[in-house]
């Protein structure tokens, strides 16, 4: 546990991100893609990395590769490609008709930064996704967030690096937003 | 099982213009499949450039066998059924990694790296202690061609590179266009599907056709934010392009040299790499060949290895009639700078990749056919390939049986081949693959 260090935020700054989160999950329920850009940042890095299986006594993970491929690796424009896109029910698409999406959001704890009005936020995300009549998949992640700004202010999503369970992705496309 | 071969012929029809959807559910003729399709054709085992130094290893499988490949001391490559010849179980649990020896969880025989038992522990000592060499590892026979290696079942069938052919005239465009090679890069990415191992398969051996309509949102979307604007060559009224059938190998192509880019953020950059290194193309692989590099590509070597350079390299593995699994790499120039190799993961990723914005549309269209497979009706329904069937010829450039690119001419090659492996008796009965170009070597 590297968090050992950390500062809790106070109560207020805790509770605003309780009410943040389930908001925010709710927009991405309700297909509110162009509110929930609204809560990123333009410097975002949205990050959900593969979960390789690697055995513990080997030691290459770290030193394997230059870079590992991400499920997302993504800054402001291409989360605002794959918006575009999950928003657009025109012509042939998957997501017509629409699936059905609950994010169950849970373990939520709150940091302060060093860096004034910044708080590191960890969560874990369980994506339930129903299409058609009976196509149920889902997945689950354990999310680490650094959000910016104040209570008065509002909150800006800087970074998230979601960790999830899956190593092959076992639901028929991870389209979804976590 | 030999009761099913007769049965081949009225399930791939009109030389592959007609296929029936039994093919694509039927547990009887997946057990075939498995048998005479993934037990006799070469499958792809691993490239390279993924087990750089000796000990590296990864996991994979040949059909649903489980199969690891390791880098041998001498620099070597060998292949073996993952499964300890005690009793059974998996030997190697991680999907890649480094090792000296792996040791079987269960009673903890250990093999070396090159396969061979050296323990059995001191319990077992006195019973297999001297019997070690009648337990190394499940040997796979494997070859390789230009850095990829293949595994292959049966000892009877033809080499290599009579296996490939006449496509190897392609093959080498995307896997040898420099002296320095490719690479591939970003680890394996895993994702499972309902479908069919064959429709996850065919839509990129051969299926242009279905771009601008399964894609047209996600088409639309980047090129209407990409920095220029730059066709892909496939679109109406443009030039035709080109879909070669090799005996099954599928190369579908353009030669415009940037279409490929088009649904880039930055397509300029990645123009001004292919420019740079354009001569050397030409210089190593001839004029005609130079020009598909940076053009949009889509093909695949028989069964299972399928690639659209630029946005995904990949691997179909069967689970079963109803269930495959899409195994996603991204392959570059080795020579490529590490900017825009991290450029082309990342892209890749987004594209054609497990959360890629093409990949939603292609994974709902497969298992939307599987989903009107399990009928009496359903299953018994043909599917259509017959778009162009006729036009099909000879080209004095390009090998195999040549069409324009929107056309089912690569699906026929497809199925017509599948039928073949499926009626063959023995791996001798197979047909072999065309193999005209070692006469008449012009090009490259």
């Amino acid at each position: 546990m590297a968090d050992q260090a950390l500062k809790m935020a106070t109560p207020e700054i805790h509770l605003a991100f309780h009410y943040l989160l389930a908001k925010e999950a709710r927009m991405l329920d309700e297909y509110c893609y162009t509110e929930w850009m609204e809560l990123i940042a333009p410097e975002i890095h949205y990050s959900i990395p593969a979960r390789r299986s690697h055995h513990i006594r080997d030691h290459r993970e770290k030193d394997a590769r230059k870079f590992d491929t991400d499920h997302y690796d993504d800054d402001h424009e291409s989360l605002l490609l794959r918006t575009m896109r999950l928003a657009n029910p025109a012509g042939v698409s998957s997501n017509d008709p629409r699936p059905r999406e609950i994010r169950a959001i849970s373990n939520i704890e709150v940091f302060a930064q060093e860096m004034p009005e910044t708080y590191r936020v960890n969560s874990v995300i369980q994506l339930v996704r129903n299409r058609l009549l009976d196509d149920d998949s889902g997945i689950v992640g354990r999310r680490e967030d650094i959000w910016r700004g104040s209570v008065a202010t509002g909150f800006l999503l800087v970074r998230r690096t979601v960790w999830i369970s899956q190593n092959t992705i076992l639901m028929p496309n991870m389209a979804s937003i976590l | 099982m030999t009761s099913l071969k007769p049965s081949i012929p009225p399930l791939v029809k009109n030389e592959g213009g007609q296929v029936s959807r039994q093919i694509f559910t039927d547990p009887a003729l997946y057990r075939v499949e498995l048998d005479q399709v993934f037990g006799r054709a070469w499958l792809f085992l691993a490239h390279d450039t993924q087990l750089p130094k000796p000990g590296d290893f990864l996991n994979t499988f040949m059909g649903e066998d489980p199969i690891l490949v390791i880098r041998q001391n001498d620099g070597s490559i060998k292949a073996f059924l993952n499964a300890c010849t005690h009793r059974g179980p998996l030997l190697c649990q991680a999907e890649e990694g480094r090792a000296k020896t792996f040791q079987c969880t269960y009673h903890g025989w250990v093999f070396g790296i090159d396969g061979s038992l050296i323990d059995v522990r001191p319990e077992g000592e006195a019973s297999y202690g001297a019997r070690k060499a009648e337990f190394g590892l499940k040997s796979i026979r494997i070859e390789s061609y230009k850095g990829l290696w293949f595994g292959n079942f049966d000892d009877e069938t033809a080499s290599l590179k009579d296996f490939l052919g006449d496509f190897t005239w392609y093959l080498d465009t995307i896997f040898d266009p420099l002296p320095t090679g490719v690479e591939f890069v970003g680890g394996t990415m895993r994702q499972r599907l309902k479908c069919n191992w064959k429709l996850a398969a065919e839509n990129i051996v051969a299926d242009t056709y279905h771009v601008f309509a399964a894609h047209a949102v996600a088409a639309g979307v980047n090129m209407s934010r990409a920095t220029m604007r730059l066709p892909v060559g496939i679109e109406p009224g443009g030039p035709p392009g080109i879909s070669a059938t090799v005996s099954g190998h599928g190369w579908n192509a353009h030669s415009d040299g940037y279409g490929s880019y088009a649904l880039f953020r930055d397509p300029k950059q990645w123009m001004a790499y292919v420019d740079r290194q354009r001569p050397r193309y030409i210089e190593r692989l001839g004029a005609e060949r130079a020009q598909f590099i940076g053009s949009s590509i889509d093909g695949g070597v028989f069964p299972n290895f399928l690639f659209v350079p630029g946005f995904t390299y990949r691997q179909i593995h069967p689970k079963g009639p109803d269930e495959c699994e899409i195994w996603m790499w991204t392959v570059v120039d080795k020579e490529l700078p590490d900017k825009l190799k991290q450029e082309m993961v990342r892209f890749n990723a987004r594209m054609l990749g497990t959360s890629g914005m093409f990949e939603m549309d292609d994974c709902a269209n497969m298992e939307r056919i599987t989903m009107t497979l399990h009928g009496t009706v359903g299953r018994n329904q043909y599917s259509d390939y017959t778009m162009g069937q006729g036009m099909e010829a000879r080209h004095e450039i390009y090998p195999g049986l040549v069409e324009r690119r929107i056309s089912d001419n690569g699906f026929r090659g497809y199925y017509r081949r599948w039928a073949e492996y499926m009626q063959a008796n023995s791996a001798k009965d197979i047909p072999p693959t065309e193999n005209l170009r070692h006469k008449e070597r012009s090009h490259g």
